[in-house]
């Protein structure tokens, strides 16, 4: 009788285990699909979560899987919990160009100050980029001369940017996204993201 | 002389420890300031924080925490959770990485990034029992 107590017991638990970890899909909080989330076994198995609001409780061999018909207040309280998102600055250049307009400054001192009184917690990050024309090492040379001589103007019109902050990330874009040696205005720019 | 040898093998400590660069940065909290563990070390946090990776971050009952990633993640950490940055590696020039956050406590909402575009997989959640594989998306765990 002890035994079979013992059993119900250490069921309970393992139920209650199971019951107590769970993975939630929402709806896409950026303009994108859905994407997914796979809750992955050992064996190389994988539960795949593909619709919004579809969920898995955790702690099995087979999570089970439901579709719940709206999101739950909580999960809406946490997502508002998220930092905002604000669309990065892009200047393009005319080519070996770095020259970055008295406007452009302007309105990211107008960026700045709509964001409140405390700037110290935003990281500024100025990212140079190129396209895919030349040598991957002198892209990326030039790369990252456009974004320092952009942060230092952004410096001396007193924006904090950390040495860390300032990245060439050369060709490397381009070349995912258009193949090796392809002219594109759109990558000889110098990108201001403020998060 | 004791003093000396103290301040010396302190010096020849720090020029051993490569810097840690951030990873994230704490952007908002509600109720006040934010429990870090760092190196088991608790620091209190407030937003601007710099997180580096191993940092774990413990909220406390009703408290909500908003967290930014250099490759654009954002996570939420929801009430009387635990969460630890266990591992994110990520390339600032070719904007390729890999992550793994455990949940070992309470809840987090995830707006994925661009870590997620690099492969698949190579974001990942961890909870007491399982692995979750993320692939651009946003979610919740819960571990309670």
């Amino acid at each position: 009788m002890r035994v079979r107590a013992l059993a119900l017991a250490g069921a309970f638990v393992l139920a209650g285990c199971a019951g107590g970890e769970r993975v939630t899909l929402l709806p896409a909080a950026q303009d994108r699909g859905v994407g997914a989330v796979a809750v992955l076994s050992t064996d190389g198995g994988e539960t795949v979560l593909d619709q919004a609001n579809a969920q898995a409780s955790l702690g099995s061999r087979f999570p089970r899987v439901r579709q719940l018909t709206s999101v739950d207040p909580a999960y809406a309280e946490l997502i508002n919990s998220f930092p905002r998102l604000i669309e990065p600055q892009a200047i393009r250049f005319q080519t070996a160009g770095t020259r970055i307009s008295t406007e452009q400054i302007g309105s990211l001192k107008a960026l700045l100050e709509s964001l409140g009184p405390d700037l110290s917690i935003y990281q500024i990050e100025v990212a140079g980029y190129t396209d895919s024309v030349g040598k991957e090492q002198d892209n990326l040379r030039l790369s990252q001369s456009r974004a320092r001589q952009v942060a230092e103007l952004l410096r001396s019109e007193g924006f904090k940017i950390d040495d860390n902050d300032i990245i060439g990330r050369g060709e490397y874009a381009a070349v995912r996204e258009l193949g090796d040696e392809k002219e594109s205005a759109q990558y000889r720019a110098v990108t201001i993201k403020i998060r | 002389m004791r003093k000396l040898a103290i301040l010396i093998s302190a010096l020849a400590s720090m020029a051993a420890t490569p810097a840690m660069a951030e990873i994230g940065r704490i952007k908002n909290a509600t109720q006040g300031t934010v429990v870090v563990i760092r190196d088991g070390k608790s620091l209190t946090a407030k937003p601007g924080f710099k997180l580096l990776e191993g940092d774990v971050i413990s909220t406390r009952a009703g408290q909500r925490v908003g967290i930014t990633f250099i490759d654009d993640t954002r996570m939420a950490v929801g009430p009387s959770s635990r969460i630890t940055l266990d591992e994110y590696k990520y390339d600032r020039a070719r904007q390729t990485g890999r992550s793994l956050t455990s949940v070992n406590r309470g809840s987090l909402g995830v707006d994925s990034g661009n870590i997620t575009r690099t492969g698949k997989d190579k974001m990942r959640v961890r909870t007491p029992t399982s692995t979750l594989g993320v692939r651009g998306t946003t979610f919740v765990v819960e571990v309670k």
